[in-house]
């Protein structure tokens, strides 16, 4: 007996050696091992952290296992070049990391990658890819990127009082921290021929929360009269309500609260999310209901008032900027969306510094480290369908591009269908 | 992959002729005039089912995991076996059983701990052993060493996940059949191992046979694919205490 078990053991040992180990994988972002000193080492260890915390696998085509195969050898040929003296220029990079990630359906992703060994005649030392900016040049109603057209979109803006009876105009610049940036607001009351009126927003980036929470904020006075004019105006004066997500560039998720919730009695499921759970591609959590609840402060059952609420949206608003006309379409019946099909960047993100929570998200540090990937924490699932790289398609389609760039058919069109509802 | 498999195939030769080479000494040792073994040797055939309980592991890289702990879970395990007697200490034993094979992940990062996942795997079981018998003419010894196929046939989930927004962590139970993906791997073997006892009833007929049988699975072939330039394999270990019933003829 003693010496069946020992012969056993000694099987489980042999038997043990069977067993395949396992190639160090990094979870996204982990920089324990970050010792690349080579272009062909930095590509690997990216490759890497895509490959186990890219959360958007399941729908995206992208074959992985070749990218690697064809662009390793060229970032090998890169490394021979600097080892025999020659200069790596950024472009030589760019063209490279262009054809890695310029594929991907990820339309929040930016690539920003440092020449390990700066070139002498190049001027900058990081190159920037934005797959989904790629795509979306391509798209036939295309005209100019966000920045610009949030230009326009002011100068626009600035006119609007020439062209529409406007009772009231409030603008606001306020910086937020949390998102980087500097948003701008504008809040108009339209008077329609037949004295009904129209409280519509624009905001550059999705940021009504980090204002409404707190009343000494720069835009806290112009949000709060839009909210109460959408919430508070009696229904035989309020004709409808448009919010504009032009160029709206994205930002606070719990912006929704105010969107959607304010029109809510109870807590709606608007979509679900799904993070990363371990390094396998199409390792993920389980799905998970993404709820919004009825807000306390702002209230108003539009549905049951039949109030329209109008939003407008393009091809250059992304993220929340098109989740919120998502979102409103999705829970709120009285709701109409017109302009053009969205960006796409429909993924929720978090900061770089979750990504221990998520497995997935932004990663790296371009102050800091040689590399910083922006790309989505969360896959988003409405209607039972991802949306990542398609955006969402309005109800009424009004392309600028018909229009010359003119802004204002779109505007037209929402105030039209408006009027339309009594 | 060639060296894998013959390493297996070597670790197989060995442990059956190693043991076999003992059985029969043992054997031999006995005697004609004394006992047999097997208490009704004419019986070469035997038929039964078995039913009991089965507890797995998993044993994977902790590369990419940055907090999640696995531990073990529960299952089951039923199904039938046949077995033929070549001589009273040899026989092979096939089994064909679906077998739970489960685990749980838990998550133990700051305030996700209430994260978890069971992961319930059911996979129908073809054991093929070499079954070594030894002891009384009622009372008998087992010892089992072979391999087996098998094909992962479902898989569900459930635990709690958690959504977040800007502020605010929020968790949710679920509890969902997960589809299966590319990355799955349904068809795994390994090898197999353990003991077990057998009686053989008095009371009914003299064929009928009880038994109890703790068995180890462990899958040489990981559930997970691997990618070309990155190679994630994942094995589960699974020990099963099953009874059994038989009818021999």
């Amino acid at each position: 007996m003693k010496r069946n078990i020992i012969i056993l053991a000694a099987v489980a040992l042999i038997f043990s050696g069977c067993r395949k180990q396992a190639d160090y994988h990094p979870y996204i972002g982990e920089t324990s091992d970050l010792a690349y000193n080579s272009y062909s080492t930095q590509f690997e260890y990216l490759w890497k952290c895509i490959s186990t915390g890219y959360v958007f696998w399941d729908v995206d085509k992208t074959d992985w296992d070749n990218v690697y195969d064809e662009y390793m050898p060229k970032f090998l040929d890169l490394d021979n070049k600097h080892e025999a003296g020659q200069d790596v220029t950024l472009n030589d990079l760019d063209a490279l990391y262009r054809g890695v990630f310029g594929g991907m359906i990820d339309h929040h992703m930016k690539v920003y990658v440092k020449n390990l060994f700066p070139s002498s005649s190049d001027t900058i030392t990081k190159l920037t890819v934005r797959p989904g900016q790629m795509e979306v040049e391509k798209r036939d109603y295309y005209i100019e990127p966000r920045e610009e057209e949030q230009s326009h979109l002011l100068e626009f803006l600035s006119g609007m009082e020439a062209v529409y009876d406007i009772e009231v105009h409030e603008s606001a610049t306020a910086p937020v921290e949390e998102l980087n940036n500097t948003v701008t607001y504008h809040y108009f009351l339209i008077r329609l021929a037949d004295g009904r009126k129209i409280p519509y927003l624009w905001q550059s980036m999705a940021a009504l929360t980090p204002m409404l929470r707190d009343s000494s904020s720069p835009a806290y006075d112009l949000l709060d009269h839009w909210m109460k004019a959408i919430t508070e105006m009696p229904r035989e004066q309020l004709a409808g309500i448009i919010l504009d997500n032009r160029a709206n560039s994205g930002g606070y998720q719990d912006d929704l609260d105010y969107l959607v919730g304010t029109f809510l009695d109870e807590k709606t499921e608007i979509f679900k999310t799904r993070y990363k759970e371990g390094p396998g591609r199409y390792e993920h959590s389980a799905w998970s209901p993404y709820y919004i609840y009825p807000q306390s402060k702002y209230h108003r059952d539009i549905t049951a008032e039949n109030i329209p609420y109008v939003v407008i949206c393009d091809i250059n608003s992304v993220s929340m900027g098109e989740i919120e006309p998502t979102a409103i379409k999705a829970v709120l019946p009285t709701s109409h969306i017109i302009g053009e099909r969205t960006f796409g960047g429909t993924g929720p993100l978090q900061p770089a510094t979750s990504i221990n929570l998520n497995y997935g998200g932004p990663f790296g540090d371009i102050s800091t480290m040689s590399h910083y990937i922006y790309t989505s924490t969360f896959e988003s699932n409405i209607g039972g369908a991802v949306h990542e790289g398609i955006g969402l398609t309005p109800d009424q389609v009004v392309l600028r591009k018909d229009h010359n760039g003119d802004f204002k058919p779109q505007l037209d069109a929402a105030i039209e269908y408006i009027q339309g509802i009594h | 992959m060639k060296t894998r498999c013959l390493k297996l195939i070597a670790a197989v030769l060995f442990c059956w002729i190693t043991m076999g080479i003992q059985a029969q000494t043992t054997s031999e040792s006995i005697g004609k005039d004394q006992i047999p073994l097997q208490p009704d040797f004419s019986a070469k055939w035997s038929l039964g089912i078995k039913l009991g309980a089965s507890w797995t592991s998993i044993s994977q890289s902790n590369w990419g995991r940055i907090d999640e702990t696995y531990t073990s879970l529960y299952g089951g395990d039923i199904g039938v076996s046949a077995r033929y007697a070549f001589t009273d200490w040899f026989a092979l034993r096939a089994d064909l059983s679906t077998m739970t094979r489960s685990y749980r992940m838990d998550r133990n990062l700051n305030y996700l701990d209430p994260v978890y996942t069971n992961h319930i795997n059911r996979f129908v079981m073809l054991p093929i052993m070499a079954d070594f018998s030894f002891g009384g003419k009622q009372l008998q010894g087992h010892a089992y060493c072979g391999g087996y196929g098998s094909y992962w046939w479902w898989e569900s989930r459930d635990g709690r996940t958690y959504w977040m927004t800007d502020y605010y962590v929020y968790f949710e139970n679920f509890d969902e059949d997960r589809k299966f993906n590319s990355e799955d791997q349904r068809f795994i073997g390994g090898v197999v191992g353990g003991f077990g006892v057998s009686y053989t009833l008095r009371s009914l007929s003299k064929k009928d046979i009880v038994s109890l049988d703790v068995l180890y699975y462990y899958d040489l072939v990981s559930h997970h694919k691997s990618y070309s330039h990155l190679s994630d394999p994942r094995y589960l270990n699974t020990l099963t205490v099953t009874i059994g019933w038989a009818f021999c003829f």
